[in-house]
């Protein structure tokens, strides 16, 4: 923990990370607007005192557009992830300690979701599953599914081979409990920085299909249709956009951030160790 | 400090800096060697002894700190030497051989590679001009492999341990060195295998006339290869002299109390005698590093810190109880 | 085969090992294709109370034999008979009880610890598992175990790495002794320690052997321990057991040429071992039916590539696996009746 404090832009991420969190959670019930609340008078405003991020083709308040587009995406994507991790970091685990012919048969599927690039394969779903935010979180699900089987299946390969796995063996102990007790817990690192990048690449996932038009359905916000929304009208509100896609560089710098820091903390311990 | 000293060490302290502290590995440790002769230096972990052997070839990474009252290689005074100059000694008339010989290789080059080197290396010092191939069958014959051609061929992961350890000794004959390192060349390897590269290891070093720090946990390797000893415990030398005298009349409580269970092994008693608590503390502030596990130790320990005394000719020991 | 006469009595508690044999599949080393022969038709006996010494060097099987006899690996051939069972064929979730009775302590202490937990909460969780204790008992058993073996309450809050090697070794001691098992199997405990602490570990096994009748097969490279703890010794090569008897008797009358080299290595009486490990290459046209040390032996006539020395009895419990035994100026004195060495 102290190292994790020490590691300046860790610590940094960690901010910037709790800091959009903060507003996403807490920043929709502050706001004066709903963010589909059209005000006809003030179509395409720039930003003021009453509108900080001004407003879009509809008058919409876009700040708050942006703290709901912003709390949508981030529960998405982290609906998506988790599920990933939990799905495919139990699948590696168990095909890491059966082996034969179940570790054949989830790491083939893995294979199979894995040979598809991500945001092809997320059009492909979104196309078959249909629209709408839970099958975005589908989708990325089954994108990072692969990643944290492979993950998983190649530290517990490791760590199964410790003596003090062999130990519980020999102890008598239940399959799950060595599967929960004495591997899971020694992989579990590594995932949860799997898990922070997720989430961040999740962001631009949903983003990019908001943007398209097959994610998220107007007039709901999301930090892709209010992409889409500025791009539209660039010339003459170019805050759109631009607030909008800073938005998002902020909430994924946070995170990448943050996944480096919790990498660094785990590398000095792992050296010293040695 | 006699004159004619191989090598002298003078008050060798050696210091690392892990985490914002300051961790004393070896706490002024000094010695000499003669040439031709062999020093042995025992401890267990958290001695220094191998950080002692690191210190001298300065091998050692960059957050430790080394100092030295002196350090002299044939009267040079080796802490003014530039990194290049030093370089030039090292491997030529300073050498190391390290437990574990698979990492003084490089695993995509054969031993014919390495013996080449070598040999190349020794004689760009000396200006020579020899076959190599010649010089390296003769060397490798001599460490005791009867098909040099074989092994020549061969890569290190398709040698065993023994035969490894082998090659190693050859490279560093074919150095030539005139001081040579040994850092538990014989503790991972099995008994028959141990029992040879002994042998082996006397035997070359007499014909080289080689000095040897011989550093290793194991008394009776000791015993037989070694002309002194020296032990260590939490980063000083706590008793040094002959081997005989050391092995068979330690004066140190440390020393007597490894003798006594070697002894109580022999004897087959029904339960060995122990020594009690752990090695690797690290050395008190004041008193006496022993003292938490020492049998004999009185209140004084604690707070007085012993300086090496005589004991008898050529041996000195550390211990509160001789300044009596 | 075996010169153990054990007495059908104890029965309860005698492991038999009846022809062991384990291959390991082909390793992906350069050329050879062949399956490597771990154990080599091993028969062994392990009484109730006693400490065997498995002896050898690196590849002569003996942790394999050990870690085989626990159920940890899997034989390709032959029987390990205990209680009614044949261990070598049970399937896992027919043990059931038979895990408390064989337990392991590993040769490094540090790894055979979760890192995640503390001591109390490794040495608890046998305790749960086979409810060796109430629930609400357990603390004190767990402070009552790490007494046994001479440390003190204070280690059961810490961790694994917060502990130095030789008071973990004892700890996975108290760890192996808390469910009460019949026998332990001790690989090769105490070389990864310091020598000054070897001591105390090597003591608190004895003691638990000698307090609790617990049986100990102890796998080490090192004679002089194995004379102090074991009261038999079986010296292993290449997968065979080519001699066996009380420890005495094997150190005293070694009748194996293999044993006698361990012994000379041993006590710096060089010139002896005259071995080369270049010449492991002898022309054997099939193993199966040779003496494996011939390649290495001094004493090696035209028989020994021919045939598989049986484990002959030397002299009541004392057996060795050799064509032309070592029969020294002792032996012949103390048992007129065997002048000669025995072929099968």
């Amino acid at each position: 923990m102290r190292s994790f404090i020490a590691n300046k832009l860790a610590l940094f991420g960690a901010a910037i990370t709790s800091f959009v969190l903060l507003a996403v959670l807490v920043g929709p019930w502050l706001s004066p607007y709903s963010p589909t609340e059209a005000d006809f008078l003030a179509l395409l405003a720039p930003p003021s005192l009453t509108h900080p991020f001004g407003t879009d083709s509809f008058g919409r308040d876009v700040l708050t557009r942006i703290l709901y587009g912003a709390r949508v995406s981030l529960a998405v994507s982290v609906a998506g992830v988790l599920m990933a991790a939990l799905l495919g970091g139990s699948a590696g685990l168990i095909s890491a300690y059966a082996g034969g012919w179940t570790s054949a048969v989830l790491m083939r599927i893995a294979d199979l979701l894995f040979s598809f690039p991500s945001f092809v394969l997320a059009l492909f779903l979104m196309v078959v599953l249909g629209f709408g935010v839970t099958n975005i979180a589908a989708s990325i699900a089954l994108i990072y599914f692969p990643l944290f089987a492979r993950l998983s299946r190649n530290m517990a390969l490791v760590v199964k081979e410790e003596p003090w796995v062999q130990a519980a063996q020999l102890m008598g102990q239940s399959t799950f409990s060595i599967l929960s007790r004495e591997i899971l817990p020694n992989i579990a690192a590594p995932l949860f920085v799997q898990i922070a990048l997720g989430i961040a690449f999740g962001i631009v996932i949903e983003a990019g299909l908001s943007f398209l038009g097959l994610g998220v359905q107007p007039p709901d916000p999301s930090l892709g249709t209010i992409m889409a929304d500025g791009r539209e009208y660039f010339q003459r509100a170019p805050w759109v956009l631009t607030l909008s896609g800073v938005a998002i560089s902020i909430a994924l710098l946070g995170l990448n951030l943050l996944s480096d820091g919790i990498r660094d903390v785990m590398d000095p311990k792992l050296r010293a160790r040695l | 400090m006699s004159a004619s000293a191989l090598i002298e060490v003078m008050n060798l302290r050696t210091s690392f800096a892990v985490g914002g502290e300051r961790v004393e590995a070896v706490r002024g440790v000094s010695f000499s060697i003669a040439p031709g002769e062999v020093l042995g230096l025992i401890g267990e972990s958290g001695s220094g002894k191998t950080v002692t052997g690191l210190s001298l070839l300065r091998l050692l990474p960059s957050h430790a700190s080394v100092a030295a009252d002196a350090l002299r290689f044939r009267g040079q005074e080796l802490a003014e030497l530039s990194d290049q100059q030093f370089r030039g000694l090292q491997g030529i008339q300073l050498a190391m051989i390290f437990q574990d010989p698979v990492g003084s290789f490089n695993p995509a080059k054969t031993v014919a590679w390495h013996l080449k080197q070598a040999i190349a290396r020794r004689a760009r010092a000396d200006d020579e001009n020899s076959d190599w191939r010649d010089e390296a069958g003769r060397i490798l014959r001599d460490v005791g492999i009867r098909v040099p051609e074989r092994v020549l061929a061969s890569y290190p992961h398709q040698l065993s341990g023994g035969m490894l350890q082998r090659a190693l000794i050859a490279m560093i004959i074919a150095l030539r060195p005139a001081f040579i390192i040994a850092d538990e060349p014989t503790t991972n390897l099995d008994n028959l295998v141990e029992r040879q590269i002994i042998d082996l290891l006397r035997e070359q070093q007499k014909k080289l006339g080689a000095s040897v720090l011989f550093v290793t946990h194991d008394l009776a390797v000791a015993g037989e290869i070694c002309d002194r000893i020296a032990v260590m415990y939490a980063g000083e030398i706590v008793e040094i002299g002959p081997t005989r005298d050391v092995l068979q009349r330690p004066r140190h409580p440390y020393a007597q109390g490894l003798l006594q269970t070697s002894a109580s092994l022999e004897r087959r008693d029904e339960y060995l005698y122990e020594l009690q608590g752990e090695p690797g503390g690290r050395g008190a502030a004041e008193g006496c590093g022993f003292v938490a596990r020492c049998p004999v130790a009185m209140a004084m320990c604690r707070s007085k810190r012993p300086r090496l005394v005589d004991v008898g000719p050529g041996h000195t020991s550390r211990c509160l109880l001789h300044e009596q | 085969m075996n010169s153990d006469q054990g007495t059908d009595m104890t029965a309860d508690a005698t492991l038999r090992v009846r022809d062991l044999t384990l291959d390991f599949a082909p390793a992906q080393r350069l050329g050879t294709s062949r399956t490597l022969r771990a154990l080599d038709s091993v028969s062994l006996n392990i009484e109730a109370g006693e400490i065997v010494g498995l002896v050898g060097e690196s590849g002569s099987g003996k942790t394999t034999l050990g870690k085989t006899v626990l159920g940890a690996l899997k034989p390709t051939g032959g029987q390990i008979l205990y209680q009614g069972h044949d261990l070598a064929t049970l399937p896992a979730r027919r043990w059931g009880q038979l895990r408390r009775d064989l337990q392991m302590v590993f040769q490094d202490p540090l790894s055979s610890f979760n890192p995640r937990f503390t001591i109390e909460s490794s040495l608890s969780l046998p305790l749960r598992l086979h409810g060796i204790c109430e629930k609400r008992r357990i603390p004190d058993e767990v402070a009552a175990l790490l007494r046994r073996v001479g440390l003190g309450p204070e280690h059961a809050r810490r961790y694994p790495h917060e502990l130095s090697g030789g008071q973990l070794q004892r700890v996975a001691v108290a760890r192996a002794i808390s469910v009460k098992p019949r026998i332990i199997v001790a690989d090769e405990p105490v070389s990864k320690l310091d020598v000054s602490v070897r001591a105390q570990v090597l003591n608190l096994l004895k003691r638990m052997n000698r307090e609790t009748g617990v049986s100990l097969v102890f796998i080490t490279h090192d004679l002089g321990v194995a004379r102090f703890l074991c009261d038999r010794i079986a010296v292993m090569y290449f997968g065979r057991i080519v001699e066996i008897g009380a420890t005495e008797q094997v150190f005293n009358d070694p009748r194996h040429p293999y044993t006698l080299s361990l012994l000379r290595a041993r006590s710096a009486t060089s010139g002896a071992v005259a071995t080369d490990a270049d010449e492991i290459r002898l022309e054997i046209a099939d193993r199966a039916h040779a003496c494996n040390y011939a390649p290495r032996c001094g004493r090696r006539i035209p028989a020994c590539t021919q045939q598989r020395p049986p484990l002959v009895t030397q002299d009541h419990t004392h057996a060795a696996a050799c064509l032309v035994p070592i029969a020294t100026a002792l032996a012949e004195q103390r048992q007129p009746i065997n002048p000669e060495p025995r072929t099968a």
